[in-house]
């Protein structure tokens, strides 16, 4: 019986095998397309044409979140004539996987890449290999405008070709300086009367108010349960307390003679540790600081156990998202306009500190092996979503539709849903189809209808002060540096950022921290000492 | 054959102290597990505000099964269910093919045993790398195909060492005399070795059939199709698109939800069918198989 | 089944022998080698085919060139990375986490596969059994999630010490004491799961031998030495051996999630500093090949010498 029982059990098997081997041999298929007109009047293309393209959540594609069809991916695909099929990738792979790709020959037509500065050696490579299609920007003009403002742009080019799209930010009218501040209780500070209108603080007024907070528990935890500030991300510690006081803590400086020094290596780096960890001691920093995971800010926020979460690029998204929608649920009856707030710090002395970020997030590349026809209608299909139309159309949504033109200025058709907040009709897509391969829309977050108008306009507020240098230290980012690598560099480099948060993160429970920071720093220091030399030697 | 599932019987007096002894170690350990897992599932059906309060519970205050309703609310979990069940079910008849013929064969004193051995342990510690297993499966054309995913995990060589060692401890009387009946070689495992080794066989049945109920990443790598994502690669994408990973994305709108409840939600998505399948391998735990008489 | 045959000795099992002997020993057994061929196989082309990989190791990775375009370097991938002294910590924190658990851990599926086992009650042994395997579906995500809020200073736990006299536990910011909660946390989430194999070696044992062992007047700590433990060292051995060949790989999972910058001196493991070094940085295949490599060499290293020695004390349960 067992025998036949698993003679039986092999044969199907083998036979499930077989049936399954015949199956996949079949192509994809595609989904029938529908040839209706489309929703703007002209019809230019005439060929259909299909990509296949690199996507994360590509499940997402086309559909809105209740599975109904999307009506923008319909209108973009109709525009265009075309047709997407996807290659999934997953957010915790994604670069991994498209590395893969590319190294075992097999790359869709169009790749989503994340170069930045820390792959740009590998991107480099890939451009030799001739993996890549250079973009045509001549004869897109506002490709080639946009291009313009990018400072980072020379560097993606190679022998004057552009091999990728760099999906440029929309905030250029900040110059791309990210305003860094808390999340904070506003009302706990009213309640221990040192609240400053406008939310801005001077160093010593914030780390009082802090104490005063802590000792007075208006949150009515027990004694000692309310945590002070806390960073929800390892890297956004060290980076914001004391970067105010130190700000190429983590990174390399040039100084004003042209030279280049390690930035823990500067007196004020020394200086920003120590006062760190006063602040650590006296119980102002989260004890539990060096143990902090990604979710523990929102969640002590939310929990009503946390004064201040920091934040070192304020959106109005993950306020919204992270912060203020589960404080409201948890806390029912309060609202989070009046809880939280955001809290721009100045440095001692007396100005705020900001970081330039970059001018834009992951780039799109062409595959080498497309056609011409496949090359020529995606840059129109970029060309088109970077204009003022194809910007609106991503952020707002279909033309007519959604919104349209009065005097010149855009008016959104939005509907308001039962609360009275207007609800977008853009679905939060796969990464590619229209959102991300043009441009990203961080600036819209200030004029998107469905945020909270507190919200916009405190963000606004906040890039508004950081673009200003008068009032505002700004750490420029230096593309030349940026980009820069060589094995030398790398080679005494790698992981050493990571090393000097860790460091700090540490060193809070030291006993004698200007020793024992001095005593690394040094050994570090003398470790990196090719680095900097082939720094001074190579950028100037 | 004595076929008998009582504990063994230890004489009067100190059993009952000892038993007592022991059940109450056994039951600590278990609370000190159960606990812990009890509390994923609590985390699972409650909403977020109650889990911000209260990160541990001993009974849910109120009950909310949005999690449940995120993750099923996509398509692609069942698309992820289908995929993972071929892959069980065509997968988990291959591994105990392979591990079945190779653990058998190697028990016996064949010339060339050694050789084979020492050409399979090689490989636990020497991999060619994750570019050449990519032009492999492409070259031999199984890209996108549910082959990518049953075919390159086909032997466990901890349950093939095992299930070796374990035919090795079956008497080579029962084979003799079987042989002196004329039986032949397949018979011979068929008939004597396996049924013996029901237990065994189950235990790495359980084992092959969990790794690939959780096996996940060759569909990363090779399934270009999302419907035929297998069910943890889905819930792993899922999560991760929930939790700050996503905070690389510059600012974009960005879904409300309840991290911690969606992961334990995928939990128990994921255990339950295995908790289902375990008592069906149990009953092949019975104990005393013996072969009473056979023994010479 | 006690294992109470001896294997007829011959000297033709290896291939060094009289060739007549030898053709006839193939001969015997020859209907069991086309059995042989089908895992043979399998390994040939999963294993071995894409092994020329291993080369990378000893290269600089170009991808124009590709793999065996790619320049020599020689032994630069290892002199790069044996230099840093992050390195030799990793290594020797892989080493003693490995040693450690293999110690503290190792024991437990087997005690609780004996203990079980005295259970009378087969519904109760049932739902322990079930019930024991249960942490090892969570992930080590939940897992450090659960840890990190219970054994912080302030957390319940050292709540629990306090209330009983004691002094609070440094369970995370002390490198040494993390060790040890790194072998506990493994305990609890794989101890049950790892003992079914256990159970199911002792369920094999035949029933009579334990009744008569009772005839005999012999308690349950004889019975489990002598009846019960000869029937599953065996499988011991061989998962004793497969654990000791593992050491070098420690467990990412577990490190990754549950480490933090306090206790990384004593807790970095060979993963999770490489992780490190790569992070946000380019790939390079020449380095993490030649890091697979020198742990292969040692976890090879490291079996073989467990081998050799459980060879001198039981030749039966060798692995090679």
């Amino acid at each position: 019986m067992k025998k036949a029982g698993r003679i039986l059990a092999l044969s199907l098997d083998v036979a499930i095998l077989c049936g399954i081997f015949a199956g996949c041999k079949t192509q994809v298929d595609t989904p029938k397309q529908q040839q209706s007109g489309p929703s703007s009047s002209e019809k230019p293309y005439q060929d259909k044409i299909t990509f296949t393209i690199s996507a994360v959540d590509s499940e997402k594609a086309g559909v809105n979140a209740d599975g109904t069809p999307a009506a923008n991916f319909q209108w973009l695909k109709n525009k265009f004539n075309i047709e997407y099929e996807y290659w999934p990738l997953t957010w915790s792979n994604y670069v991994d996987q498209t590395r893969v790709w590319l190294n075992a020959g097999s790359a869709p037509d169009i790749m989503m890449l994340d170069v930045s500065a820390s792959r740009y050696n590998e991107y480099l490579d890939w451009v030799k290999a001739g993996l890549f299609r250079p973009y045509d920007l001549d004869s897109h003009e506002n490709l080639s405008a946009t291009l313009k403002t990018m400072p980072t742009a020379e560097k993606y080019k190679v022998d004057g070709k552009l091999y990728v799209w760099p999906s440029v930010s929309d905030l250029a009218q900040y110059d791309f300086y990210q305003p860094s501040g808390y999340l904070y209780r506003k009302d706990w500070a009213k309640a221990v009367g040192a609240y400053k209108e406008g939310d801005v603080y001077t160093w010593d007024e914030w780390w009082k108010l802090v104490e005063a907070v802590i000792k007075q528990n208006p949150g009515k935890n027990g004694a000692g349960k309310t945590i002070g500030v806390l960073t929800g991300s390892d890297w956004a510690f060290p980076k914001y307390v004391t970067g105010l006081i130190s700000p190429y803590m983590v990174t390399f400086q040039k100084k004003s003679d042209g030279k280049w020094v390690w930035g823990p290596t500067l007196p004020e780096s020394a200086d920003a540790v120590a006062k760190a960890k006063e602040l650590y001691d006296k119980g102002l920093i989260w004890a539990n600081q060096p143990m902090a995971k990604a979710d523990d800010a929102k969640n002590n926020m939310a929990a009503g156990t946390l004064f201040a979460s920091t934040i070192t690029n304020v959106g109005v998204s993950s306020w919204l998202a992270d912060y203020a929608q589960p404080f409201e649920k948890a806390n029912t009856g309060i609202k989070a306009e009046d809880a939280i707030g955001f809290a721009m710090v100045k440095a001692p002395d007396g100005k705020f500190v900001s970081w330039q970020g970059t001018d834009h997030w992951s780039e799109t590349a062409m595959n080498k092996k497309i056609s011409e026809k496949q090359a020529a209608r995606w840059q129109d299909i970029l060309d088109f979503l970077i204009s003022k139309d194809g910007q609106n159309f991503v952020n707002y949504g279909i033309p007519g539709t959604d919104w349209e033109y009065q005097d010149g200025k855009v008016v959104d058709k939005w509907k308001t849903d039962a609360s009275g907040v207007k609800v977008s009709p853009v679905p939060n897509a796969s990464t590619w189809e229209w959102r991300r391969p043009a441009f990203t829309n961080d600036g819209f977050q200030m004029l998107n209808p469905a945020n909270p108008a507190y919200m916009r306009t405190v963000v606004a507020d906040a890039y508004k002060r950081v673009g200003d240098k008068s009032q505002t230290t700004q750490i420029p980012m230096d593309p030349d540096f940026s980009y820069y690598t060589s094995p030398t560099y790398a080679s005494a480099t790698t992981g050493l950022e990571k090393a000097v948060y860790n460091e700090i993160a540490s060193l809070m429970t030291s006993k004698d921290i200007q020793a024992d920071w001095k005593a690394w720093v040094d050994q570090k220091a003398k470790e990196i000492q090719p680095a900097i030399d082939d720094l001074n030697n190579n950028v100037k | 054959m004595t076929n008998s599932t009582a504990a063994p019987q230890h004489g009067k007096r100190n059993v009952h102290f000892g038993d007592a002894v022991i059940l109450a170690l056994l039951l600590l350990w278990g609370l000190i597990i159960l606990y812990p897992f009890y509390n994923c599932i609590l985390v699972s059906i409650v909403p977020q505000r109650v889990y911000i309060r209260q990160p541990f519970m001993l009974y849910p205050p109120v009950l909310d099964f949005s999690s449940y309703q995120f993750i099923f609310a996509w398509k692609q979990l069942f698309y992820g269910f289908r995929t993972t069940l071929i892959v069980l079910f065509a997968g988990v008849p291959y591994n105990l093919f392979l591990t079945i013929t190779m653990a058998y064969v190697l028990s016996k004193p064949i010339p060339g045993r050694k050789a084979v051995n020492f050409f399979v342990m090689f490989t636990m510690f020497f991999q060619g790398g994750l570019i050449p297993g990519f032009l492999l499966i492409k070259n031999i054309g199984l890209m996108d195909s549910y082959l990518s995913m049953i075919l390159p995990y086909g032997v466990g060589i901890m349950n093939m060492m095992i299930m070796r060692s374990y035919f090795r401890t079956i008497p080579l009387e029962l084979e003799e005399a079987a042989r002196l009946d004329g039986a032949g070689e397949y018979s011979i495992l068929f008939r004597i070795y396996l049924p013996l080794s029901k237990p065994m066989l189950a235990t790495i049945t359980l084992y092959y059939s969990v790794d690939r109920w959780n096996e996940w990443y060759n569909g990363m790598l090779y399934m270009r199709t999302v419907s035929k994502w297998p069910l943890q690669l889905f819930l792993r994408n899922l999560l991760a698109s929930t939790t700050s990973v996503v905070n690389q994305i510059p600012d974009s709108v960005r879904p409300i939800v309840f991290a911690q409840g969606i992961q334990m939600a995928a939990v128990v998505v994921t255990v339950v069918p295995i908790a289902i399948l375990y008592p069906f391998l149990q009953k092949y735990f019975v104990k005393g198989l013996t072969l009473g008489g056979m023994k010479g | 089944m006690a294992n109470t045959t001896v294997r007829p000795k011959t000297s033709l099992t290896s291939s060094r022998g009289k060739r007549g002997e030898l053709r006839r020993e193939i001969w015997r057994y020859r209907k069991l080698y086309p059995l042989l061929i089908f895992g043979v196989a399998f390994f040939a082309v999963f294993a071995y085919a894409p092994m020329y990989g291993i080369q990378l190791a000893f290269k600089t990775y170009n991808i124009g060139k590709g793999i065996t375009g790619s320049d020599w370097v020689g032994f630069a991938n290892f002199t790069k990375l044996f230099a840093r002294t992050e390195f030799w910590r990793a290594f020797s924190n892989t080493i003693i986490i490995s040693l450690l658990k293999t110690v503290f851990s190792f024991p437990v599926p087997i005690l609780l596969a004996i203990l079980v086992n005295e259970i009378s009650s087969r519904s109760l042994r049932r739902g322990l059994q079930i019930v024991f395997t249960l942490p090892h579906f969570l992930s080590w995500v939940t897992i450090s999630g659960i840890m990190l809020n219970l054994l912080t200073g302030d957390g319940a736990i050292n709540g629990i010490i306090r209330a009983a006299g004691g002094h609070g536990v440094e369970f995370l910011t002390n490198g040494y004491i993390f060790r040890g909660l790194l072998v506990f946390s493994d305990i609890w989430k794989e101890s049950g799961w790892n003992s079914i194999i256990y159970m199911a070696a002792i369920a094999g044992i035949d029933q009579a031998q334990y009744e008569s062992a009772t005839i005999d007047g012999v308690n349950r700590w004889q019975k489990a030495w002598y009846i019960t433990w000869p029937s599953i060292k065996g499988v011991a051995a061989v998962l004793l051996l497969l654990s000791l060949g593992n050491s070098m790989n420690g467990n990412f999972d577990q490190v990754f999630n549950m480490y933090n910058p306090t206790v990384s001196r004593q807790s970095e493991i060979i993963d999770t500093y490489i992780y490190n070094i790569s992070f946000l940085q380019a790939a390079d295949y020449g380095l993490s090949t030649a890091v697979g490599l020198f742990k292969g060499i040692i976890n090879a290293f490291l079996l073989l010498t467990a081998n050799i020695a459980v060879g001198k004390l039981n030749p039966e349960s060798q692995i090679l």
